[in-house]
């Protein structure tokens, strides 16, 4: 017994001791591991790829990773306690939501500008996190830098715009010959009018009846050079692409008619079937005409090439013929230009519209794809087949204005310009 | 000389551009008809109306200057000229060279339009007096007989009577009695009309111009 009385008090301390110690222990290892884990932690952020701003409640910066320092120029001890205010030129939406204390992680709108520390804009787009184990941190945002992707799209858009002057060039060069034409002959009428005016004035007794019929002859062809330039500066012009309701049928003619003289000479002759039952289509007016020209252009080049020497050996076979036709599809509008020309084996009917393919001795291989991505643009569709005359039709189709009118018109208007 | 007053032909598809040139020309004073096409310009084509081609270088139907070639092979063509508003120097050049008297571009100035009328005007005048010179000459010298004409070789090239006579082996009365004929049917009076006559028709002067016998 009294043996075991100092035991067991020497237990007890033991025990504690023991106990004490083992906490004591314990209490070094999670210490010890919770400086790794947090060492972890910060390895982890480090090395992310995107930016990561850890911020105190007050706005200021707790911790930054590398990324941030590289997009932003500060090294890490400028970063220690900077309002995040001044890495941003408005830094407003980004206050505004931090603010909001939002549960979730929550991005913000839209791409927002950065600002170096040099004073140059840094594209970025931001995710907001609320922080709530992290002592003295409030909030997570993370960065993510898209100069490099903005650089692309400017080159991307360059080589667009590049690409479009191009084949606005090979096309005005195309028909340059019509357009002047077209302008020379109310000049010329103008002119012609004008001086046998004068000399009708200069006669002793002058009939104005007749210089009246003149004058209004002169006003007449005044308003029709005008209604020629009107349309050629729309056709190359920098115009707004503004999506407008308008009557296939009529595009169609007054295409024929600027383009028709270098287009139909004596060895082709355009023909017309045009549905009397049209509803109007909503679309860039001058996008499809850009396309239907350059239908117009492929169909005479094909058919040229295909009949040119044969054509020579039996001029009895009289013009070839373009076939033009509209219908009314009930929910749509269908365009349709056939050719005689050398047609289109199976395989190249969808091929015709890729970039770059091009069965012309100079094309470019451009104008289809990109009539493509203008028909696709406005809802319609762009396609081509073989026809029973040996040569090839190109059809395509346009929404009713009625039956889309607000999702056509979005459409269009968000659409880059895609111009030919 | 021409029983007929010289008009302009216009051939133009625009009839804006057809009514104003027309206007112009008939204030200037001349006389001036159009057509829109080649086809009716040809139906009704007068080659024996004199004047002057005024033509578009792009019909509807055909291309001006095949229109050119046709009238060309006819042999009686009028002066040409075009008027284009998108004539190339390619098309100028092969106009001008097979004939035409002028490449005009639309708009022309009246001044320059005028000017040209009236030199195509006077191109077609001396034509036509050459080719109605050259008709009477033809009618003549085919009212002469076979042994008139070897005859009248030999005058030209200035032979003697009796020198004919004996290179053709008859007498000099028979030569002086052909020679007589000739100035008679060739409506001359001298032996020097004569030779300027044969020598437009091209009457050959075949034997020697020197005298075999002195």
């Amino acid at each position: 017994m009294t043996i075991l009385e100092p035991t067991g008090l020497g237990l007890l301390e033991l025990g504690l001791l023991v106990g004490l110690g083992l906490a004591l222990c314990f209490a070094v290892c999670r210490f010890v591991h919770l400086r790794r884990a947090k060492q972890q932690l910060i390895d982890l952020v480090q090395a992310s790829a995107i930016g990561i701003l850890v911020l105190r409640k007050d706005g200021t910066l707790y911790m930054a990773n590398q990324q941030v320092e590289l997009a932003f120029g500060y090294s890490r001890i400028e970063l220690a306690g900077l309002p995040v205010a001044r890495l941003f030129t408005d830094a407003g939406p980004l206050l505004n939501l931090l603010a909001s204390r939002p549960a979730l992680p929550i991005a913000l709108d839209g791409e927002h500008s950065g600002l170096h520390r040099l004073g140059w804009r840094v594209p970025v787009e931001a995710v907001v996190s609320q922080l709530h184990g992290v002592p003295g941190a409030a909030a997570l945002v993370s960065l993510v830098n898209i100069s490099a992707r903005h650089r692309l799209q400017q080159n991307l858009d360059q080589q667009r715009s590049e690409l479009e002057r191009v084949s606005k060039v090979m096309m005005l060069k195309e028909l340059s010959g019509s357009f002047a034409h077209e302008l020379n002959q109310p000049l010329m009428a103008i002119l012609g009018n004008a001086q046998a005016a004068l000399i009708h004035l200069d006669r002793k007794d002058p009939d104005l009846s007749e210089l009246k019929d003149i004058l209004s002859d002169i006003v007449q062809d005044n308003k029709r050079a005008s209604e020629i330039i009107r349309g050629l500066r729309a056709l190359y012009g920098k115009g707004e692409l503004l999506a407008e309701r308008f009557d296939i049928n009529e595009l169609v003619e007054q295409t024929l008619v600027l383009t028709g003289r270098d287009l139909f000479k004596q060895d082709i002759h355009c023909s017309t079937e045009l549905d009397q039952n049209l509803t109007p289509v909503l679309a860039v007016r001058i996008q499809i005409q850009q396309v239907l020209i350059n239908l117009l252009i492929n169909a005479c080049e094909s058919m040229r090439s295909n009949c040119g020497p044969s054509k020579d050996a039996n001029p009895a076979s009289g013009p070839m013929v373009l076939q033009i036709s509209t219908l009314n599809l009930g929910d749509s509008v269908q365009l349709c230009v056939a050719d005689e020309g050398a047609g289109l084996p199976a395989d190249q009917c969808a091929r015709v519209f890729e970039p770059f393919y091009t069965t012309k001795k100079h094309g470019m291989g451009l104008g289809l794809a990109v009539c493509r991505k203008v028909m696709q643009a406005h809802n319609g569709k762009l396609w081509a087949s073989d026809n029973d005359r040996g040569g090839a039709s190109f059809y395509l189709t346009l929404p009713l204005a009625t039956s889309s009118t607000s999702t056509g018109s979005d459409l269009c208007l968000q659409e880059s310009p895609v111009l030919l | 000389m021409f029983a007929r007053e010289p008009s302009v032909t216009l051939i133009d598809d625009d009839p804006s551009v057809c009514k104003a040139v027309l206007r112009l020309l008939e204030s200037s004073g001349y006389r001036a008809q159009a057509y829109q096409t080649g086809q009716q310009f040809l139906d009704d084509y007068d080659p024996g109306q004199p004047g002057c081609l005024l033509m578009d270088l792009e019909l509807p139907d055909i291309r001006g200057l095949e229109l050119q070639d046709q009238l060309e092979a006819r042999g009686d063509a009028p002066p040409i000229v075009f008027l284009t508003g998108q004539g190339s120097v390619k098309d100028c050049i092969r106009a001008i060279k097979h004939g035409a008297v002028s490449f005009l571009v639309k708009p022309v100035d009246a001044e320059q339009l005028l000017t040209v009328m009236h030199e195509a005007m006077l191109i077609d005048r001396n034509r036509r007096e050459v080719r109605a010179e050259n008709s009477e000459l033809e009618r003549r010298l085919a009212l002469l007989t076979q042994r008139e004409r070897e005859v009248m070789k030999y005058v030209v090239a200035g032979w003697l009577n009796k020198q004919i006579a004996a290179e053709l082996g008859t007498v000099e009365k028979t030569i002086k009695v052909h020679r007589a004929r000739v100035m008679e049917k060739m409506c001359v009076h001298s032996l020097a009309e004569l030779v300027l006559l044969a020598s437009r028709a091209g009457v050959a002067v075949c034997p020697s111009l020197v005298p075999t016998a002195q």
